[in-house]
């Protein structure tokens, strides 16, 4: 079947156990009931869709659950990845501080050329708050990355992060295509119509989990 | 493991092209694409657009429930029937794959998270998502949430 889609663009969301990268939305939770059965197992990756000028990128989401210490994250669970999602929770100093730990394993395990995103995340209430907005930003600025602040449970800021991060992605990819005279770096880029020479590999060798 | 089990998908064991290999019962698998577009019938975000599955899988299959009551251990499932199959994952709009529950792994609303409306067929790696769990968009209506 022809592709029905411009770009694939894997990203992948690291960060410390338990800083809501897995953050389920509770939307019929009710006395009678336990968590459904989905929040029980949890979810590997997510497919979304979105669109950027014009263009149908499909995003494949990636989560980390359960191999949150950064040691154990090495080039295999790296590869193919084009963006990455850090996040800490703004209620654990902890998960900030790691933050740094996290971008020296990206640094050294990652491609180079992966765009990063650094998110606070709010998994509990405002009161709990350990880190400050400003820091957040100010780390942002000293490794160079874009910021925003999220509520996983109020699905606040999540989509604004994808999006943000898919656009700059695009952004570099077609900037490359360019430099290149559009006649190599087709990564991530789809032919439609099935002509040209995606790779096949390069969404497998993938084995962790999402969102 | 029982004969409903998703688990064990009969995709691969009755091919389309050989129906009459099994005579008493009529085949279950068929080359079928979704003549709908199918939504979450809770948040209505795009699961997947029509025409995009090539099978029709005619059986019914043990589905976990959506919510489960307390206090029960094990899994509560419900035998659902019929689903469309697609090979590739990036036939979906926004779809959520489950992590891997007693070897079986499930399909989920990519935005909401509500399911399973769907599972994997270990074998194949077929995706097969039931419109009993899904609401039909008619084919007419053109504004979707995606």
């Amino acid at each position: 079947m022809a592709k029905t889609y411009d770009y694939l663009f894997k990203l992948l969301l690291i960060g410390d156990s338990g800083v809501g990268k897995t953050c389920v939305l509770f939307r019929f939770s009710d006395d009678s009931f336990n968590n459904s059965f989905i929040s029980t197992i949890g979810i590997d990756f997510k497919i979304r869709t979105i669109e950027l000028d014009g263009k149908k990128i499909k995003l494949q989401i990636w989560d980390t659950a359960g191999q949150e210490r950064f040691r154990t994250i090495t080039t295999a669970y790296y590869r193919g990845a084009m963006g990455i999602i850090l996040v800490y929770d703004i209620t654990n100093e902890r998960s900030f501080e790691n933050i740094k730990n996290w971008i020296r394993n990206i640094e050294e395990h990652a491609a180079s050329d992966v765009e990063r995103m650094i998110i606070g995340n709010k998994c509990d209430i405002e009161e709990r708050r350990e880190v400050s907005r400003e820091r957040g930003e100010q780390l942002a600025i000293e490794y160079g990355t874009k910021f925003l602040e999220t509520s996983a449970k109020a699905n606040l800021n999540i989509d604004e992060a994808f999006f943000t991060l898919a656009r700059d992605i695009k952004s570099k990819m077609e900037q490359n295509e360019m430099r290149a005279g559009g006649s190599s770096s087709n990564a991530g880029r789809v032919n439609v119509g099935g002509t040209g020479t995606q790779k096949k590999s390069f969404f497998s060798n993938w084995s962790c989990s999402l969102l | 493991m029982n004969s409903s089990s998703p688990s064990q998908p009969s995709a691969s064991k009755q091919p389309l092209e050989n129906p009459t290999k099994s005579p008493v019962n009529s085949p279950v698998v068929e080359a079928r694409t979704n003549e709908n577009t199918l939504i979450c019938k809770i948040c209505q975000t795009v699961v997947i657009l029509k025409n995009m599955t090539t099978e029709w899988l005619d059986e019914e299959r043990d589905l976990p429930l959506p919510r489960q009551k307390k206090g029960i251990e094990y899994a509560q499932t419900e035998p659902v029937h019929g689903y469309f199959g697609v090979k590739d994952i990036f036939a979906f709009e926004n779809v959520g794959f489950t992590r891997s529950s007693e070897g079986k792994r499930y399909l989920v609303c990519g935005e909401c998270e509500q399911g399973p409306v769907g599972f994997v067929d270990p074998a194949t790696e077929m995706n097969y998502i039931t419109p009993n769990r899904l609401a039909e968009l008619p084919a007419t209506t053109t504004s979707v949430k995606n």
